[in-house]
C-alpha cells in the first residue's frame, strides 16, 4: 500500500497564514481543532557528530528523542532537561547505546532553543468527514536574551483515501505562493536560527593551498587555521564542557610547534625562537589536565579488567585522580586567561598577518611547493631509516622516537596535503595510519602504565585497604603491559608493510609532481 | 496480524455498533486497525461518514484490487474498507469452485495487509451464507453479540454448528451479551444461568442511548468530547478480546 503523503510549506514574510484558511474555507468545511505549544531543544557535539549521522537529538517536555532528519524516530527515553548530555547520563537505556556509538565522549550541548505553537486544523468534506489535516506552525528561536521568529509554516497530511482532496490543499498552496519546503529544508529551517552553523567545526584538517602559494603566505594560512581552532576550543576548555575541547586545543598547538619546528630553517629565527617558547609553555600547562582525562577515560576499561573485590580500590584511585583534576583545571584556567596567554595569541596573529610581517619577506617569497616536496621527502627517508634500524630488542624509546618521527612526517603531509593528487596521498595516509595507531596505542600504554606505578610507588602499606588497592594497581599494570607486548609484536609485520618499496614507490611519485596542479582545481 | 469478525446470524443485535466501537477503541491503544464493512448495509461505513469511491465493487475486492479503496476515518491508526452496494452477493460472487478452496477467499484477500495493520475486524452482515463460512474461517476470533433472549441463544447455537461444519474450533468463539436491560426479567436470569460458560464474556454492553445515538453524531462512542460509559463497556469488552484470544 502507499504510504500515506505529507507536505511542508513556509510562508513568506509579510503573509498572513489566515489568508490559507480563507481561501480553503471556500473548498472545504474548515475547523480548528486543538493549539499546541512546546518547547524543543536541540542539541549536538560541538563537531557536529550527530548532524554528520543525519541525526537529531531532541529535549522537549519530560522526553528525549534521537530522530532522523526524515523524521523518523530512534529512539525515545524519559529525561529531563540538562545543560548537557553524556551518553552515561542515560545509561540502561536504549538511547545511550546509541549515542554512545556516535558522540563517544564528547557532550551534547544546545544548538537552538525553538519555542513551538501550532494550529491544528481539520478540512472536512459536505459530510463533515475529515478528509486532509493541516497544522500551522510558528516557531521562535531562542539566543540568549534574543527572540528570533522564524517565518511560519504548514504541514498538510493526506488521509488514506482522499488523494483529490490532499492534491487540491497543495494547489492552493502554491498558488498563494507558500515556499514548498522538503524534509531536508525543515531541518535546515531549525538550524538557521542558531548562532552557528552545520558542520562549522570538526572533520579532517585541511587548508587549501593554491600551488603556487609563498612559504609566507602558506604559513600564514595554516597557522590562522590552526590559531582559529584554538581560540573556538578555549571557551569549551574553560567551561569544562567535554575533554575534547583540550585535546583539540592541543592538537592545534602540537600543530602549530610542529610547524614551526619542520619550517624552522626558512622561518626569521629569533621571532621563530621567541614563539617556539611561548607554544611550548601552552603544552606544557595543558598537558596536566589532558594526562588526568586519558587515564579517567579509560576508567570503566581498568575496572572491567579488574575482579569485585579489587574495583572498590580503583575507584578510590579514579575520585583522587577526579579531586586533582579540579586543583590542575583550575591552574589552567588562569593560564588561559593569563597575560602572556593573550600577549602570545596577540602577537601571534601580527605576524601572521601584518602585510609588514617578516614572514613575508626574503626566503619566504619562494614557491611552498618546492620547500614541501623537499621537506617530506627528507622526514620520510628519515622516518625509514629510524624504523629500519629497529629490531626485537630494540628499547621501547625507539619506538617512542620513531612515533614522533611518523607524527610530523604525518603533519607535513597534512598542512600541504592539497598540493598533491588526492588519490595518492590518501593511499600513502591509510599506509602511515595502520603504523601510527600501532606506535601511538604502545605510547598511551606506557603512559598509562606510568601513571599507575607513580600512583603504586607512592603508597604506603598502611592498613589492608591499601594493600588491596597496590594489588589492583599490579593487577592493572600487568594487564597493561601485556597488552602493550602484544602490540610491540605487531609491530614487526605492521612497519613491514608499510617500508615496502610499492608504498615507497608511491611517496616518490607524488612528491615528483604527478599531482602537480593547483589545489583548487582538485575536488 | 490478527483478524476479529463481529457476527451473527440475527439482525439488530448490536454487531455494527460493536465493530464501530471495538475498532476506534483497537486504535486507542496503538494497533493499527482496518475496520472492514462486508454488510451491504453500509452502517460501520456511515457511522464513519465514509462512503465508497466510484469504482469501488465487489469483483474489484474479490480480485483483491481493493487496497486504494481504503480510506483513513478521522482518527489515527484507524482505516475503513467500506461496504458497497454490490456486496449483497457477494456469497454468491464466492461460491463458484470447490467448496473448501471457496472458504478461504476472504482469507487470501486479506493477507497481504499484515503488513500494513495489526488488526483487522469485519462487520459481517446478519445471514448464515458462504461468505458467513469464509468470515469465520479467515478469523482469528469470532466475537458474538448475544441480546439476553431465548432466541439469541438458540442462534448461538446455530453458529456452533456451522463452525463445526467448517471445521473451526469452539474456542474461535467469544459471545458476549449485548444491549442488555437489567431491569428486565429474561435478561438478568439468562445473564446470571450462562454468566460461567467459558464462550460467554465476563464483560457486556448494557443498552444505552449514547450507542443508539451514533447514528445522529455519526462518531464512536469513545471520541465524544463528554465521559462516555458506554465507552468504557467498550474498553473492557476489548481488553478481554485481547487477553482471551490476542495475547498481548
Amino acid at each position: 500500500m502507499k504510504p500515506v503523503r505529507e507536505h511542508s510549506f513556509s510562508f513568506t514574510r509579510g503573509m498572513n497564514p489566515k489568508t490559507l484558511i480563507n481561501h480553503l474555507a471556500k473548498k472545504f468545511i474548515v475547523e480548528e481543532c486543538t493549539n499546541q505549544s512546546e518547547q524543543q531543544i536541540f542539541y549536538d557535539t560541538f563537531d557536529w557528530r550527530l548532524h554528520r549521522e543525519k541525526l537529531l537529538f531532541i529535549s522537549s517536555a519530560n522526553s528525549l528523542k534521537l530522530q532522523r532528519f526524515d523524521g523518523s524516530e530512534v529512539v525515545k527515553a524519559q529525561g529531563r532537561k540538562r545543560s548537557k548530555y553524556f551518553w552515561w547520563d542515560l545509561r540502561q537505556s536504549e538511547l545511550s547505546e546509541k549515542l554512545q556509538g556516535i558522540i563517544a565522549m564528547r557532550a551534547l550541548c544546545p544548538i537552538v532553543s525553538l519555542s513551538r505553537t501550532t494550529h491544528q486544523f481539520r478540512l472536512m468534506n459536505k459530510d463533515r468527514k475529515t478528509v486532509a489535516r493541516l497544522a500551522l506552525g510558528s516557531e521562535q528561536a531562542t539566543l540568549g536574551n534574543i527572540v528570533k521568529s522564524l517565518p511560519e509554516t504548514v504541514y498538510v497530511q493526506e488521509i488514506r483515501g482522499y488523494e483529490s482532496s490532499f492534491a487540491k490543499v497543495l494547489k492552493h498552496c502554491s498558488k498563494l505562493g507558500l515556499i514548498p519546503l522538503s524534509r531536508a529544508q525543515c531541518v535546515e529551517r531549525f538550524f538557521s536560527a542558531s548562532e552557528r552553523t552545520p558542520r562549522d567545526y570538526g572533520g579532517k584538517f585541511r587548508v587549501e593551498l593554491d600551488n603556487n602559494i609563498s612559504i609566507g603566505r602558506a604559513v600564514a594560512k595554516i597557522c590562522l587555521n590552526l590559531v582559529d581552532d584554538m581560540e573556538r576550543n578555549h571557551g569549551g576548555v574553560c567551561s569544562d564542557i567535554d575533554s575534547e575541547f583540550l585535546h583539540d586545543f592541543r592538537i592545534a598547538v602540537r600543530r602549530t610547534r610542529s610547524l614551526l619546528s619542520l619550517l624552522k630553517k626558512v622561518l626569521p629565527p629569533d621571532t621563530t625562537a621567541y614563539f617556539q617558547t611561548e607554544f611550548r609553555w601552552l603544552g606544557s600547562v595543558t598537558g596536566p589536565v589532558r594526562d588526568t582525562d586519558v587515564c579517567l577515560l579509560e576508567k570503566d576499561d581498568y575496572l572491567g579488567l579488574l575482579p569485585d573485590a579489587l574495583q572498590k580500590g580503583m575507584n578510590l584511585f579514579f575520585d583522587e585522580l577526579s579531586a586533582n583534576r579540579v586543583h590542575e583545571l583550575k591552574l589552567l584556567r588562569q593560564h588561559l586567561t593569563s597575560q602572556r596567554y593573550l600577549n602570545l595569541l596577540s602577537k601571534w596573529r601580527s605576524f601572521l598577518s601584518d602585510p609588514e610581517s617578516k614572514l613575508f619577506r626574503g626566503i619566504r617569497t619562494r614557491k611552498c611547493r618546492d620547500l614541501a616536496d623537499a621537506l617530506i621527502l627528507k622526514r620520510y627517508k628519515n622516518f625509514v631509516k629510524e624504523g629500519d634500524k629497529i629490531y626485537e630488542f630494540s628499547p621501547d624509546t625507539a619506538l617512542h622516537q620513531l612515533r614522533i618521527k611518523g607524527k610530523k612526517l604525518r603533519y607535513l603531509l597534512e598542512f600541504f596535503k592539497s598540493f598533491y593528487d588526492v588519490t595518492e596521498m590518501n593511499r600513502f595516509l591509510k599506509y602511515m595510519k595502520k603504523l601510527q595507531d600501532n606506535l601511538g596505542d604502545f605510547n598511551d600504554l606506557s603512559v598509562q602504565q606510568e601513571i599507575l606505578s607513580e600512583k603504586l610507588d607512592s603508597l604506603k602499606a598502611k592498613n589492608l585497604q591499601t594493600i588491596r588497592f597496590a594489588s589492583a594497581l599490579g593487577g592493572l599494570i600487568s594487564v597493561l603491559a601485556d597488552k602493550q607486548k602484544r602490540i610491540r609484536e605487531e609491530f614487526e609485520s605492521t612497519y613491514t608493510q608499510f617500508s615496502r618499496d610499492e608504498v615507497n614507490e608511491l611517496i616518490q611519485a607524488m612528491v615528483a609532481g604527478a599531482g602537480k596542479s593547483s589545489g583548487s582545481e582538485r575536488k | 496480524m490478527k483478524i476479529i469478525a463481529v457476527y451473527s446470524s440475527k439482525g439488530g443485535v448490536g454487531k455494527t455498533a460493536t465493530s464501530v466501537n471495538l475498532a476506534y477503541t483497537a486504535a486507542k491503544t496503538g494497533l493499527r486497525v482496518l475496520l472492514c464493512d462486508m454488510d451491504s448495509q453500509g452502517a460501520a461505513s456511515y457511522y464513519y461518514r465514509i462512503k465508497p469511491k466510484k469504482k469501488f465493487n465487489r469483483s474489484r475486492l474479490l480480485k483483491g484490487d481493493f487496497y486504494e479503496f481504503i480510506r483513513g476515518t478521522d482518527f489515527y491508526g484507524l482505516d475503513l474498507l467500506p461496504a458497497h452496494f454490490s456486496f449483497r452477493n457477494l456469497d454468491i460472487a464466492i461460491n463458484n469452485g470447490k467448496k473448501e478452496k471457496n472458504r478461504q477467499v476472504l482469507a487470501t484477500l486479506l493477507a497481504p495487509l499484515k503488513d500494513e495493520y495489526d488488526c483487522v475486524i469485519l462487520d459481517c452482515p446478519p445471514n448464515v451464507t458462504v461468505l458467513s463460512e469464509n468470515i469465520i474461517t479467515a478469523a482469528d476470533c469470532v466475537v458474538v453479540p448475544v441480546v439476553p433472549t431465548t432466541l439469541s441463544l438458540l442462534a448461538l447455537e446455530q453458529l456452533l454448528k456451522l463452525l463445526k461444519k467448517v471445521e473451526c474450533k469452539k474456542k474461535k468463539v467469544l459471545a458476549f451479551f449485548s444491549m442488555v436491560e437489567r431491569r428486565k426479567v429474561m435478561h438478568s436470569s439468562i445473564m446470571k444461568k450462562y454468566h460461567n460458560y467459558p464462550i460467554f464474556m465476563k464483560s457486556y454492553v448494557p443498552f444505552m442511548a449514547e450507542i443508539e445515538k451514533m447514528g445522529i453524531y455519526r462518531r464512536p462512542v469513545g471520541s465524544s468530547p463528554r465521559k462516555s460509559v458506554a465507552s468504557q463497556a467498550y474498553q473492557s469488552l476489548w481488553q478481554e478480546i485481547e487477553n482471551r484470544r490476542l495475547n498481548r
